[in-house]
């Protein structure tokens, strides 16, 4: 029963998201609501191209890698990360599913047992998949909008989470395009996505959720 | 011996008991609880005994307590305040459900430390087979992922993670899938419930009384203060609380019942107040002597003693009444029932010593308690009734009723009924033989009330707590041999779980391998720490040249540096799983196996008999086994004791009377084995127990014939007030909550009512073989 609790320091520190801190654009529109941003990204494109740099503050040189990330219908996304080695992560309400390169199932640091984890996987689905009204509950959300694009800051009013990450920055116009990070150790994490139409990944990533 | 004589006798026997129970109290009273001091040593090794003594003495003090409730936030806000209530009353010295941030950081710490000793048999095997590859490979897409960590860090001083995944690997020892842990709380979602989970260790022992009512007022306070949650234990305390509180209550209504009855019968039946003091006083006088005796000859008594003690008023009294029916008829009774209670008392005692030949504490508690108890009795109304003068005069209602009795069983006076009754014996042996051994648990010693069972099974099917009962022991002459052993025993024990026939174990070197393996994960490493086992690393900027460096530095310096089974020992982690290792005994160092959720037996018992070193405790089956075969000796030392009063009797009178004497005896307890097999399905121990006590009220009855010189209707009057008594004192003991007591009233219920309505036959046959005529 025991074992499971020391599992507990190193899952909190796994779990960390480490994104960037930098903010992503210099926007300035007018404040808005969750609702119209949750609205426009219901008719994004399903699958994107990412790149992803952390900057990681014992490493010299920041750490960089891209791959896809597919919005699955059923509120599960799949992130397959292919440079510089191959590995995929399944992310749903339900589970966690991480694969290796060679598409076995891997045990590593997984967050099931983890109720801050499992809040901070589930923000993550929230803002990836466009869930962004769902965010309120644990967040103070600053939203500012114009025609085209929007602008988010995620500011953690929940202090499990508190307690791992600082900020979220979040923007976008028809999909999401960039969404930042930052930890509470200042480790930062930058995410780009770019919307792409290649039917042959999309299945591929999709065969991930079938078991 | 003159009157005055013998009362000083009396006083002298007084005086001395009281001395003895004096010196007792001295040294303190001590009742136990303990339902394993009863039992005797079941291990042929007295050292697979001690080790089973060591870890139900840790094992005994612990607790687990759930939390239904309807939310997470309100389970967790429950069990932390529930945890330091605990802790703040002092009745528990660890909650071992919780780690403070301290208490995880030392335990990573302490594995860090040792990183470069420690891997899993399954990392192991990896390096074996497929190199440093499979490493690399899992450190980089930890680093790559998007849900990435603060391992990163730790990559230059341990680039395989090595730390991390031993510590995952010891996690994983024990999981149950619907686990949580939200907020340092143990969750579990149960059938569509929530709890939380807080077990404790106890500071004083489970059988402290005091221990037992602060505990469970806590917890009951508790419950009542937050009503919005479900408060769900189990633990030995609440079991033994419960057992201390029945045997408690039991002792009073049966001890207060059959007292109750005796002085009613004797006022009714006598007439006078002094009948009824000198009878409570030779039953006080008794019960004193047997309390006294037993706790100087045994330290201690058992409460399950004093339970069956009490009933002992039943027999104990038939001498006074003796003497008092036959004061209807003479100013001096006892040189006329001198003889007939001084037999009944020698063939009481004769069975009770057969009962003591058993090597087995509890029967011998009740042996010594029951035959001192009676010599007390016995001394009394021999010693000191003479003293008092005492005109008795029994209503003749009474006589007149038991006289009609009597009457009505001497119309089945025909020979070719007792021919019959010889019949019975056989039927007897014939349905014991088909008897299951299974009616003989040790389970029936406790009276298990049946919501604390069901908290029981609802905390098992959730939390994997170890089987108590049921565990390995192995042995060996160090420490790491011991290590050793237990290592080499996990191959066996994974078959074992693939079979299904146990869900999983627990030992020690699951979280300390002995050197040897440590020393060979040390030199399997020095394979895997070079620039070209690194290079992917490397190349990404995750390990520069000078923390290579270090790393080899750092590799090279802690040669020898093994993680000691003292310093885990020591450790947060090593404290809540001491129970493991049992330390040193006999010379030897010894650990346990935990087993849990055991599905098949006899896989195990195989495994232990491969091994010289290992044993395999099963001390419930074992004390059952061993129950069935104390009932199958007890049987056959009623037997031998037969055989003895018989030879004694022979001596006496004439073999025919010393045979009609124990004819009603053993009809009525083959009577009673066939009732108690026919309609409540089983004869265990405790019902052979009763037997010893219907053959010495049975015998009694046919001395005080076989010794009357003439037919008189007050023989039937003592008889019968006798019977009246021991009904009284047996029937309530068939109410008794403890499966075992129920049994052993029931069997004394239809073993007496069978020899009360035999006698008055017997008695004729006994009067014509003596010669005594018909009225």
């Amino acid at each position: 029963m025991i074992q499971r609790i020391i599992t507990l320091t190193i899952l909190t520190s796994t779990l960390l998201f480490v994104f960037g801190s930098q903010s992503v654009s210099a926007f300035t529109g007018d404040s808005c609501d969750l609702k119209q941003i949750t609205q426009v990204l219901q008719s994004q494109e399903s699958l994107h191209q990412f790149s992803q740099e952390k900057h990681i503050k014992v490493l010299a040189n920041p750490l960089k890698s891209s791959g896809y990330l597919l919005l699955a219908d059923n509120d599960a996304v799949v992130w397959q990360t292919l440079k510089p080695i191959k590995s995929t992560t399944v992310i749903s309400e339900l589970e966690f599913k991480q694969f290796n390169k060679n598409d076995q199932p891997v045990s590593m640091p997984t967050n099931s047992d983890n109720q801050t984890s499992q809040l901070i996987s589930s923000t993550f689905l929230s803002i990836l998949s466009g869930n962004l009204n769902s965010l309120n509950a644990n967040f103070e959300v600053e939203a500012l909008c114009d025609q085209s694009s929007w602008d988010i800051r995620l500011t953690p009013t929940n202090p499990r989470i508190k307690r791992m990450i600082k900020l979220i920055q979040i923007d976008g116009s028809g999909h999401i395009e960039h969404l930042s990070f930052s930890e509470a150790n200042d480790d930062t994490t930058k995410l780009l996505f770019t919307p792409v139409s290649e039917p042959l990944i999309k299945k591929q990533l999709g065969s991930y959720l079938v078991d | 011996m003159s009157i005055n004589l013998r009362f000083v006798f009396w006083i002298l026997l007084l005086l001395s008991i009281g001395g003895g129970f004096y010196s007792q109290l001295q040294k303190g009273l001590s009742v136990e609880t303990n339902i394993l001091r009863l039992l005797p040593t079941t291990e042929v090794n007295p050292f697979a005994e001690e080790a089973f003594e060591r870890f139900s003495e840790q094992n005994f003090k612990k607790v687990i307590l759930t939390i239904e409730a309807p939310t997470v936030e309100e389970a967790i806000i429950s069990s932390k305040s529930l945890s330091a209530q605990l802790l703040q009353s002092g009745l528990v010295s660890s909650i071992d459900t919780q780690l403070s941030q301290q208490d995880q950081e030392a335990i990573a710490q302490l594995y860090f430390k040792h990183r470069f000793h420690l891997l899993s048999d399954a990392d192991r095997a990896l390096f074996q087979q497929q190199g440093s590859e499979p490493f690399i490979d899992a450190t980089l897409q930890l680093v790559y992922s998007p849900l990435s960590s603060q391992l990163i860090s730790l990559l230059p001083k341990d680039p395989y993670l090595l730390s991390y995944r031993y510590l995952q690997d010891v996690t994983d020892v024990s999981n149950s899938p619907q686990r949580q842990l939200v907020d340092d709380v143990i969750m579990y979602r149960h059938q569509g419930k929530i709890y939380s989970v807080v077990s404790a260790t106890l500071q004083a022992s489970p059988f402290d009384s005091q221990a037992q009512q602060q505990l469970t007022h806590q917890l009951d306070d508790f419950q009542q203060d937050s009503p919005n949650i479900k408060l769900l234990y189990t633990g030995a305390i609440f079991y033994a609380h419960h057992a201390a509180a029945s045997a408690k209550s039991e002792i009073s209504t049966i001890g207060l019942g059959s007292l109750i009855g005796v002085i009613l019968l004797l006022v009714l039946a006598f007439k006078s107040i002094r009948p009824l003091v000198l009878t409570l006083t030779s039953l006080g006088t008794g019960v004193f002597l047997g309390f006294t005796v037993t706790h100087l000859a045994f330290g201690s008594i058992h409460v399950l003693t004093l339970v069956f003690g009490a009933s002992l008023i039943g027999v104990a009294v038939d001498y006074s009444f003796h003497y008092f029916a036959s004061a209807n008829e003479s100013r001096r009774p006892l040189k006329h029932i001198l003889g007939a209670i001084t037999l009944g008392l020698v063939s009481s005692v004769i069975g009770y010593a057969a009962l003591f030949s058993t090597p087995f504490p509890g029967l011998q508690q009740m042996a010594v308690f029951c035959a001192a108890g009676l010599i007390g009795a016995f001394l009394t109304v021999t010693l000191l009734f003479d003293k008092v003068n005492v005109n008795v005069n029994s209503p003749k209602a009474i006589t007149t009723t038991f006289t009609f009795l009597s009457r009505f069983s001497l119309t089945f006076r025909h020979p070719t009924f007792l021919l019959a009754l010889t019949a019975l014996p056989v039927i007897a042996v014939i349905l014991l033989s088909e008897v299951e051994d299974d009616n003989d648990n040790i389970r029936q010693l406790q009276s298990i009330p049946p919501e604390l069972y069901q908290q029981e099974q609802t905390i098992q099917k959730m939390v994997a707590s170890p089987a108590t009962n049921q565990f390995f022991v192995v042995q060996a002459d160090t420490t790491d041999e011991l290590l050793n052993q237990l290592g080499s025993l996990n191959a066996d024990l994974n078959t074992l779980v693939d079979r299904n026939a146990i869900e999983g174990y627990k030992h020690i070197a699951q979280f300390v391998p002995s050197r040897q393996v440590q020393d060979k994960n040390y030199l399997l490493l020095s394979n895997y720490l070079d620039r070209q086992s690194l290079s992917p690393l490397i190349e990404l900027g995750l390990l520069n040249r000078q923390q290579l460096l270090s790393l080899v530095d750092n590799y090279l310096s802690s040669n020898g540096n093994h993680l000691d089974l003292q310093d885990w020992l020591q450790s947060p982690l090593g404290q809540r799983f001491s129970y493991l290792w049992l330390g040193e005994i006999e010379n030897q160092v010894a650990a346990i196996i935990t087993l849990h959720n055991i599905h098949n037996l006899e896989p195990l018992e195989t495994l232990a008999d491969k091994h010289e070193k290992l044993y395999f405790i099963n001390k419930v089956d074992k004390v059952s086994a061993m129950f069935t075969e104390y009932r199958e000796k007890a049987l056959f030392m009623l037997g031998l004791a037969l055989v003895a009063i018989f030879l004694l009797l022979s001596l006496k009178y004439s073999a025919l009377i010393a045979g009609l004497i124990l004819l009603a005896p053993i009809a009525a307890s083959s009577l009673a084995i066939i009732v108690n097999i026919l309609v409540a399905g089983s004869f265990n121990l405790f019902s052979t127990l009763a037997l010893f006590l219907v053959f010495g009220i049975g015998v009694d009855y046919g001395l005080f014939y076989s010794e009357s010189k003439k037919r008189s209707p007050y023989i039937v009057l003592a008889i019968g007030l006798s019977a009246i008594t021991t009904f009284l004192s047996f029937g309530l003991l068939s109410l008794s909550q403890t499966p075992a007591i129920h049994a052993f009233g029931l069997t004394m219920l239809t073993g007496i009512l069978s020899v009360f309505l035999l006698s008055p036959i017997f008695g004729h046959h006994i009067y014509r073989a003596q010669g005594v005529l018909d009225e």
